[in-house]
């Protein structure tokens, strides 16, 4: 059990920096981080479907903002403690995406991806609709009826922290396991790891419920930050868009790759507003960034560059 | 509701259920030959109805049809040239996801610059007057504007229908989407074939995007909801049925019109729930794509 060994050491790690950073970090740069890291935890999400399980949706705004409303409505309407919400989130979206992938799963690939962002745009237009809800005006969090007390975005970074270890530890566990090498197996063949005995159906629903679960707890953890969500910012397409612009840029179907994209996607666009260029200008650049990828380097710059110094050798 | 509502309600939902059909059959061409479905195709709509609006700045007085035909022909050039210079190339990584980002990425591209150049405020589109126009039967008043949008989309449907069945273009298309290595062997340029459906294709986009800024109005953020549209008229319609297409479409169209009746600010909910209902029952049955 060497490899566990190794795991909780990194764990621990993991522990003293967020606990070192939450305590000593100003509010802004926390701030800052925290929506890096939850952005890296999305698109690490998106990518263990759209990656490994070959299953690109365009719709995984859906689960952030359903994820973030839990949060709210229940804070809001219940004396349970935000933060215990927070920990349950992630399994009542998780539960509730089991209905929704056994339907959508139905639409194979290309059908499916667009599937998924038509139920997307469906919720959106739901919450809208809902009084009770906000409707178009949003909601605020206070939990129990009275503002959230302290300073979140500091409790928020060490959890953000944590997870981001607790997940990376967890998804080179996964893949090694059996249901990895499943997973792996069928995103290559598909016929022919049904026909190993793999059930691709349970297989995909498997992860497209860890996936909309950790969407989910990540998109709660943030507008925990944000203390106030509304409709058209939680269910946002630039969810879904971040996250395949993180995982393509970097490398879909690697786990360094979402990380090397996060630190592109959100270093280009500081760098830009440093230089007072936002908005659809960053879009712009950053659509060119991912087509060029696509193009030529259609794995992703992290494998790119690991076969460049491959060949150097 | 009265008879003469009634028929106002399947009257709007036709006129605009036949537009929905023609940016559904645009999408299901387009992927029907090339097998890769064209996110950027709610953009090239929206591109569409901007060049009306700019052939209008330009020439106040120009009519419906010249309209119509150079967004047509613009739409068709910037079509052709974007699956040229990056589709083709992405196409050639054999992935279909792939593709399918790239026409994504694309589609972000345009949507921002777009907002960047032109503004991301609300427009109409008034080509002399058409919108408020309208003719009298008896009780009824018919708009010319819903009459000769009905009139185009099923022309355009017609010849649509002509060109892919009746062709030497049209067995070449069909060919190549049925099986591209034997169509290639036989003589026929793959290459150039995906070139003229994407122009065929954008055109398409753009006649249905002209008159859907007319009848209701255009922002560089319409393509989302419009791209929306063609793919459930496509999944609805069934993939290389242009007749499904069209009636499909239509489905759409009045599930939208009679919605709004009972409820203004539906928006989309009710065409995504009509969308969503035909996807469970055809799962019922065991009937899919």
């Amino acid at each position: 059990m060497k490899s566990t060994l190794k795991d909780i050491l990194i764990l621990g790690v993991g522990i003293v920096i967020a606990f070192v950073g939450a305590a000593t970090i100003d509010p802004g740069m926390l701030f800052l981080l925290c929506e890096v890291l939850v952005l890296f935890f999305m698109a690490q999400m998106w990518n263990l479907l759209a990656g490994y399980g070959g299953q690109v949706s365009m719709g995984h705004q859906a689960f952030v903002g359903m994820g973030a409303y839990v949060l709210f409505v229940l804070a809001n309407n219940t004396s349970i403690s935000p933060w215990i919400i927070l920990a349950l989130v992630p399994f009542i979206i998780g539960l509730l995406a089991l209905p929704l992938g056994a339907a959508v799963f139905r639409l194979k690939h290309a059908y499916f991806s667009i599937g998924m962002w038509v139920i997307a745009e469906f919720i959106q237009t739901l919450v809208i609709k809902t009084e009770v809800l906000g409707g178009s005006s949003g909601i605020v969090l206070r939990p129990g009826g009275n503002p959230l007390k302290g300073d979140p975005e500091r409790a928020v970074f060490f959890i953000a922290v944590v997870a981001c270890f607790a997940l990376m530890i967890g998804l080179r566990r996964l893949l090694n396991a059996p249901i990895g090498l499943a997973l792996l197996s069928v995103r290559d063949n598909e016929a022919a790891a049904e026909s190993a005995g793999i059930n691709v159906r349970k297989l995909h629903l498997q992860i497209f419920s860890l996936s909309a679960a950790g969407c989910a707890g990540a998109g709660a953890l943030y507008y925990m930050t944000v203390l106030y969500l509304s409709p058209m910012d939680g269910f946002q397409i630039n969810w879904v868009v971040a996250m395949m612009f993180i995982c393509v840029v970097g490398g879909m179907g690697t786990l360094t790759g979402p990380f090397v994209g996060t630190l592109i996607f959100v270093g280009l666009r500081e760098t830009m507003t440093a230089f007072d260029i936002s908005g659809g200008r960053y879009w712009i650049v950053m659509g060119v960034i991912a087509v060029a990828t696509l193009l030529f380097a259609p794995r992703g710059l992290w494998p790119f560059h690991q076969s460049l110094f491959a060949k150097g050798k | 509701m009265t008879s003469i509502a009634v028929f106002e309600t399947l009257f709007q939902g036709l006129t605009l259920g036949g537009l929905y059909g023609l940016i559904g059959a645009g999408l299901a061409l387009n992927f029907g030959v090339l097998r890769v479905v064209n996110l950027a195709h709610g953009e090239m709509i929206t591109i569409g109805a901007y060049l009306g609006v700019g052939y209008l700045a330009l020439v106040p007085e120009l009519n419906l049809g010249f309209v119509l035909v150079g967004a047509m022909l613009g739409c068709a050039v910037i079509g052709a040239l974007l699956q040229t210079v990056v589709v083709e190339r992405a196409m050639a990584t054999r992935d279909p996801m792939v593709a399918m980002l790239v026409t994504f990425g694309i589609a972000i591209i345009i949507r921002n610059l777009l907002v960047e150049t032109l503004g991301a405020d609300l427009r109409g589109l008034n080509v002399n007057g058409l919108g408020s126009a309208s003719l009298q039967f008896g009780d009824f008043s018919v708009g010319v504007l819903p009459l000769l949008t009905l009139l185009i989309a099923l022309t355009a449907f017609a010849g649509l229908a002509w060109l892919i069945a009746k062709t030497a273009f049209g067995r070449a298309v069909r060919a190549t989407s049925d099986n591209p290595e034997i169509a290639a062997l036989m003589g026929i340029s793959s290459k150039w074939i995906h070139i003229q459906v994407s122009a065929l294709a954008c055109a398409l986009a753009a006649l249905a995007g002209v008159l859907l800024a007319m009848r209701s109005s255009l922002s560089p953020f319409s393509g989302v909801e419009r791209l929306l549209i063609a793919f459930e008229v496509v999944v609805l319609g069934g993939l290389g049925s242009i007749r499904g297409a069209l009636l499909a479409g239509i489905a759409l169209g009045l599930a939208q019109v009679t919605a709004a009746r009972f409820d203004s600010n539906a928006g989309m909910l009710y065409v995504h729930l009509t969308f969503l209902v035909g996807l469970t029952l055809r799962a019922v049955r065991g009937k899919l794509i």
